[in-house]
């Protein structure tokens, strides 16, 4: 929806709204938009529309549950090169700093001071192309670029990954290739918490399940941007967050995906949601391309900040453990759906039938 | 008397009441016979739910003169591992018509609870309960008789017995070629009903009365060079059947004599009131049915139809033909070099009423059809394999030519069923067949595994290693068969085998399956074969060796097919899918193994074979890996699973999942070809330009091994396109007509070209069934309405769309392959301007291209990478540090139009 019809259709109640008021109900999907237009009072005369007046439409709309709106990202029409350059500066360097804390940092060194170095060394860089004819990588790390050879599975394009590496015959050859990738389960890396949290598909919340979070995608087709947040504990909350962000819930940080086209295809890619879902989080990127990051602010496509438990709404029930994360994909495309129920206290996901 | 002949058709006839088996043949030495058989009645069984007397009284009640006797016996049931047989009841009736009718009825008496077997023709009810089979030699023991007319072949015999007899030789069999053509009254297309034959060319093999052919015409004409001319059609088609009756051949052929020529004459011979019975019976005609749109089911008592078309069709959907058109000249032309007489369909009305010399032209020309449809058949030996598998499944040859896999798997198993004390289903009805459909629906029935390949070239030794009979071989490992298939009884576990899919079956030990043990005896019978070839010094021997081995393989194989074809009698979906399940685990077994116990690794699986790349690029030493590979991996194979070497790849391109190209050696000592899979070099909706193309560039990649040169010769290519200067025939689109063109929904190029052929030519035009070539020309219409026929394009001079050829033909198989290599720009193209392959193509082409331009801004839906300013390198990642790591220029956005340092949304 355009500001513009915004602001039209509040004017006829009678409304007059500051910049504020109308950048935080663009916030929201275009139907909320209308709904909470439909539930504002009538302004009896003319009235200016302050950000708590909507929010208390929002609250009456939902009494005993709250909305968080998952929207896609809100992109700047235009974008400079500097800018894309900063951003994939800022995440090479923050899997850098992950990467560092898994590698031998003295034996790390820069493309530019490879050449006198003769006995082994690590380096940080970003795969810009490969070379599947004789197995070669590309590797660039801001100081230079090199090649370097491999055996086995050659890492993609855009991944940032350590290299453990030697020279052999004039050429790199890589020993040991290192991802970001994700710590072990160890307990006291995971919150302590006894919340228990079900993640369901449609409207209806499942009756005889004991619960105190639930999460659904309202409406099932892709690229809905509405998710359903039925608490118990913490009414009133609503927050609009952006698709892969993660939000926290009682010290829980729980990241959201939804399956839109790139995600979609992303997943055929890998053959499926649980290859997809481990790729991602061995990368720590969701989308490797910079291409992606046009009209951003801030790289929403990378996780560094680690979720406790990543729920995917996709076209598949399932649910494991990747290391110290816990993934929950829901089938919200056929009918049957799915439910699954987290057990904070236990750390286990238990399916359920609604 | 015991008289030896090779079994070429069989039917019955009643006779007092009595059903007779007529068995027609042919004596070693040439002479034809019909042996008689009497007192052989027909029977199905059922399982009561009542007192046999009970039925008893039902039948005899209901079908007095029908109903015979009613037996108890003891059977195993079909489906689901039983150790003790069930009572039946063994339901014996008079006249063999008339048990469609008793089926039914006691389906609807709630009488029984199950029936089996009341579906079998009567024909193979005898020839399995006597061990025949079509196209073997038996001895028939019996006395000779001369008194019945009622068959016209040389003996005659009524049989008492019959003894297989230890011969696998083919009498030389006679054939007859036969084609028509028909003037129509009316102009338009040849209706039976009304329009007249105007001339029957036919041709022998051996000669006829020292004539190798005679053309038979409704015309007076100079009667030399085998032309016989008649007063009317009547004359003509008698002077047909009476060459057919005095010659006598075992073999009716021709080219789509199913679809045209036999029905067509057979409603001829009926509006002339004249007797059908050209076969070797004289009680029965000769008919045609129609089974759907332009298919008809034909039949000649005694004889075997061999429609040339039909083989053809049958071994290029196979993949054993590659052939792009299917009409006589293009399949002449194939096999012996050879074309018709150039006369069009529309032309033969102008012929038949034209001058004499005119007249004798169209007599070459139908006599040249008859001729070349029997040169093809003989000269490409088209019928020996079909013979061969008639020897192995047990069906008379017709069946095997007219039917589907299924019915030679159905006789097969009929024969070993019965042998072992089982019984068979009936086919399923409308209600099993909805059951299935239902249950595949809910269960689906998984296939093989295909691993996802590695895609890009391969330039090291790539060993193809090949499950040997893969599914027959996991059938016999795991004794999969519905006769074995746990259902109400279970034995203990210790003997039972439990597949990957969840199913269990007893084991071996317990009862090999029914199933099983064909396909294992099959399998033996193939080796065996197999090394007596290697032997055999006979040419003669040998091809009769080589064709058995090849349909016991072709059988033995079926079996997997048929496990999983809903409407099979014996189809159990637990069963195909247990047998695919193995499949998925050897292919991930073997993978792993070769993973975990060697430095290899597997690049490429498919269904039964799997492919593995090794750091070595001379061949030899390859297929030496490639045997160890051999011995690793049946050293862990269980049963009769066995994998060995097919070839070597010298190096492999792979694009996706079926879709590979590669240079292929199948020995060390060989001299290597191009194989690929899935990639369009015959696709044929596509121009023969793209196969060639491909085909060329594939050749420069995988033996030449020089991508660079591949590139350079599409470029050469292209503009070759451009300039026109490409021929005609290497654009033509060939597509068939598989419907009435009113049932036909959206506009479609070959639909819309047969729209302008009828107007311009309504009886030369395609119909269905027909494939069209077309190439499309340049105009401002849509595509579709700018197909057009290449010879008028040619006599025309229109000039070709080369836009389309190149955007539509070449380019995307092109970059499909281009892409998988992965080829980097600084590996392909040296010099300043380093753009996409794409780029460069269609910059080539596209004169108005311009990549040099600095713009305002770029849509972000048009970026295609990021430039540097300075160099114009183009990369797909952007420089950390925001500059061209060769010359240190700035970068900037990158698209078709222009460069920017602005990207919008």
């Amino acid at each position: 929806m355009e500001r513009r019809d915004v602001v039209l259709k509040l004017s006829k109640k009678g409304y007059l709204l500051s910049k504020d008021a109308v950048d935080y109900l663009l916030r929201f999907s275009d139907d909320i938009i209308c709904e909470i237009i439909d539930k504002l009072p009538d302004a009896n005369g003319i009235k200016h529309l302050k950000i708590s007046d909507i929010e208390k439409t929002v609250f009456r709309m939902n009494v005993r549950s709250s909305l968080i709106y998952i929207k896609r990202p809100i992109r700047l029409s235009r974008t400079k090169i500097d800018t894309l350059v900063k951003l994939a500066n800022e995440r090479f360097e923050k899997i850098s700093k992950i990467l560092l804390n898994k590698i031998d940092p003295e034996s790390v060194t820069s493309i530019n001071k490879i050449k006198n170095i003769s006995s082994s060394f690590t380096i940080i860089g970003r795969v810009i192309s490969k070379n599947l004819i004789e197995n070669i990588i590309e590797i660039d790390d801001g100081t230079g670029v090199t090649k370097i050879k491999t055996t086995g599975l050659v890492p993609d394009e855009g991944e940032i990954i350590a290299i453990v590496c030697e020279k052999k015959n004039g050429e790199i050859v890589a020993k040991d290739i290192i991802y970001p990738d994700v710590r072990f389960n160890l307990k006291n890396t995971f919150p302590k918490s006894d919340m228990k949290i079900v993640v369901f598909s449609g409207s209806n919340v499942p009756k005889n399940i004991d619960f105190d979070v639930g999460f659904t995608l309202k409406g099932n087709e892709l690229n809905d941007e509405r998710v359903l947040f039925v608490s118990k504990k913490c009414d009133n909350d609503r927050r609009c967050v952006e698709n892969f962000s993660v939000i926290e819930i009682n010290d829980v940080k729980i990241q959201f995906i939804l399956m839109d086209d790139h995600i979609k295809k992303e997943i055929e890619k890998y053959g499926s949601v649980e290859n997809f879902i481990k790729r991602i989080l061995k990368r720590r990127l969701i989308l490797t391309s910079e291409k992606f990051l046009i009209g951003l602010g801030n790289d929403i496509y990378l996780i560094d900040n680690l979720p406790n438990i990543l729920i995917i709404f996709s076209n598949k029930n399932v649910s494991f453990n990747y290391k110290s994360v816990m993934v929950v994909s829901l089938d919200i495309l056929s009918e049957n759906g799915g439910c699954f129920l987290i057990d904070m206290n236990e750390g286990k996901v238990i399916k359920c039938s609604k | 008397m015991k008289v030896k002949f090779q079994l070429i058709d069989a039917d019955y006839f009643m006779f007092k009441n009595k059903p007779v088996v007529r068995l027609f043949g042919k004596t070693d030495k040439g002479k034809t016979i019909t042996v008689f058989y009497e007192d052989f009645f027909p029977y199905f069984y059922v399982e009561p739910r009542v007192d046999k007397k009970e039925i008893e009284k039902f039948l005899s009640k209901r079908y007095p003169s029908t109903f015979l006797k009613l037996y108890e016996e003891k059977k195993f049931r079909p489906i689901g591992y039983s150790s003790k047989p069930t009572k039946m009841l063994k339901i014996v009736l008079r006249d063999p018509s008339r048990v469609p009718e008793v089926r039914e009825t006691l389906k609807k008496s709630g009488l029984i609870k199950n029936m089996y077997e009341a579906d079998i023709l009567f024909k193979y009810r005898f020839i399995s309960d006597f061990d025949l089979g079509g196209m073997k030699w038996f001895y028939a023991i019996g006395e000779g008789i001369n008194h019945t007319e009622i068959v016209s072949t040389d003996l005659k015999m009524l049989a008492k017995d019959f003894k297989e007899a230890d011969d696998v030789h083919n009498i030389e069999y006679k054939y007859l070629s036969f084609d028509i053509e028909v003037v129509s009254l009316t102009g338009k297309l040849p209706d039976p009903e009304k329009d007249p034959i105007a001339m029957i060319s036919i041709a022998f093999y051996p000669a006829y009365k020292g004539q190798d052919n005679i053309v038979l015409v409704r015309k007076k004409l100079p009667n030399k060079n085998g032309i016989m001319s008649f007063e009317n059609e009547k004359e003509m088609l008698q002077a047909f059947i009476d060459i057919i009756k005095d010659y006598d051949p075992d073999f009716i052929t021709g080219f789509n004599i199913n679809g045209f020529d036999i029905p067509y004459i057979i409603t001829r011979l009926r509006k002339n009131g004249m007797s059908r019975a050209f076969g070797r019976c004289k009680d029965k005609n000769a008919t045609s049915r129609l089974i759907s749109t332009n298919r008809y089911r034909n039949y000649v008592p005694g004889r075997v139809i061999v429609d040339v078309y039909d083989i053809v069709k049958d071994n290029a959907q196979k993949g054993m033909l590659k052939l792009k058109r299917f009409g006589l000249n293009d399949v002449a032309y194939h096999f012996l070099g050879e074309q018709k007489v150039d006369i069009s369909h529309s032309e033969i009305p102008k012929y038949w009423n034209g001058t004499l010399e005119m007249n004798l032209k169209l007599v070459e020309y139908a006599r040249k059809d008859a001729i070349l449809a029997l040169r093809i058949l003989l000269r490409a030996e088209l019928l020996d394999k079909y013979i061969a598998i008639s020897k192995v499944c047990g069906l008379l040859l017709q069946d095997v030519l007219d039917g589907g896999e299924s019915q030679r798997v159905e006789m097969l198993l009929l024969r070993e069923f019965n042998r072992r004390n089982f019984i068979i289903p009936n086919k399923p009805d409308r209600e099993e067949i909805k059951r299935r459909i239902d249950e595949r629906k809910k269960k689906e029935l998984v296939g093989a595994i295909v691993l996802d390949p590695d895609v890009g070239l391969h330039q090291t030794s790539v060993i193809y290693l090949d499950f040997k009979s893969l599914y027959p071989s996991i059938m016999i490992t795991y004794n999969i068969c519905p006769t074995a298939y746990v259902l109400d009884e279970k034995p203990s576990e210790n003997k039972l085998n439990k597949s990957p899919y969840g199913s269990f079956f007893v084991k071996k030990e317990v009862r090999e399956g029914v199933i099983p043990n064909i396909v294992r005896k099959l399998i033996e019978e193939r080796d065996k074969v197999k090394k007596k070839m290697k032997k055999e010094k006979d040419p003669e021997k040998r091809k009769i060796l080589n064709n058995k081995q090849l349909a016991l393989k072709i059988v033995a194989n079926s079996f997997y097919g048929y496990t999983g074809y809903i409407r099979a009698k014996l189809y159990v979906l637990d069963v195909a899918n247990s047998i695919t399940s193995y499949g998925r685990y050897w292919i991930t077994t073997i993978r792993n193994t070769i993973h975990r116990e060697t430095p290899y690794r597997v690049v490429y699986g498919d269904t039964d074979s799997i492919m593995v790349k090794v750091p070595v690029k001379d061949i030899k030493r390859a297929f030496e890996i490639g045997k160890e590979l051999e011995k690793l991996i049946n050293s862990i194979a269980e049963g009769a699973i066995r994998i060995k070497i097919e070839g070597v790849f010298k190096s492999i391109l792979f694009l996706t999942k079926k879709r590979y190209a590669g240079y292929l050696f199948e020995d060390p000592d060989d001299e290597g070809k191009i194989v690929s899979k899935g990639i369009e070099t015959v696709r044929r909706d596509w121009c023969g330009l793209v196969g060639e193309t491909l085909q060329r560039v594939l050749e420069i990649i995988l033996i030449e091994g020089d991508t660079k040169k591949a590139f350079e010769y599409v470029k050469r290519i292209i503009e070759k396109l451009n300039k026109n200067e490409i021929e005609i025939d290497k654009l033509v689109i060939t597509k068939s007509i598989s419907k009435p063109l009113n049932e036909y929904k959206g506009i479609q190029p070959h639909v819309q070209l047969v729209k302008k052929l009828k107007k311009r030519d309504p009886l030369n035009a395609p119909g269905v069934g027909d494939r069209i070539g077309f190439v499309i020309v340049k105009g401002l219409q849509k595509i579709a309405n700018r197909a057009e026929d290449p010879e008028y394009v040619k006599k025309n001079n229109i000039p070709i769309d080369s836009k389309y050829y190149i955007e539509n033909q070449i380019m995307p198989p092109l970059e499909r392959i281009f892409s998988a290599i992965g080829i980097t720009r600084s590996q392909f193209i040296s010099g300043a301007k380093q753009l996409a392959i794409t780029q460069l193509i269609r910059s080539n082409n596209n004169s108005s291209g311009n990549g040099n331009n600095i713009v305002k801004f770029i849509r972000a839906s048009e970026l295609e990478g990021f430039i540097c300013v300075k160099c114009h390198k183009v990369y797909d990642k952007l420089p950390l540090t925001g500059r061209c790591y060769d010359c240190g220029g700035d970068i900037v956005f990158y698209s078709r139009n222009g460069f920017s340092k602005f990207v919008v949304i």
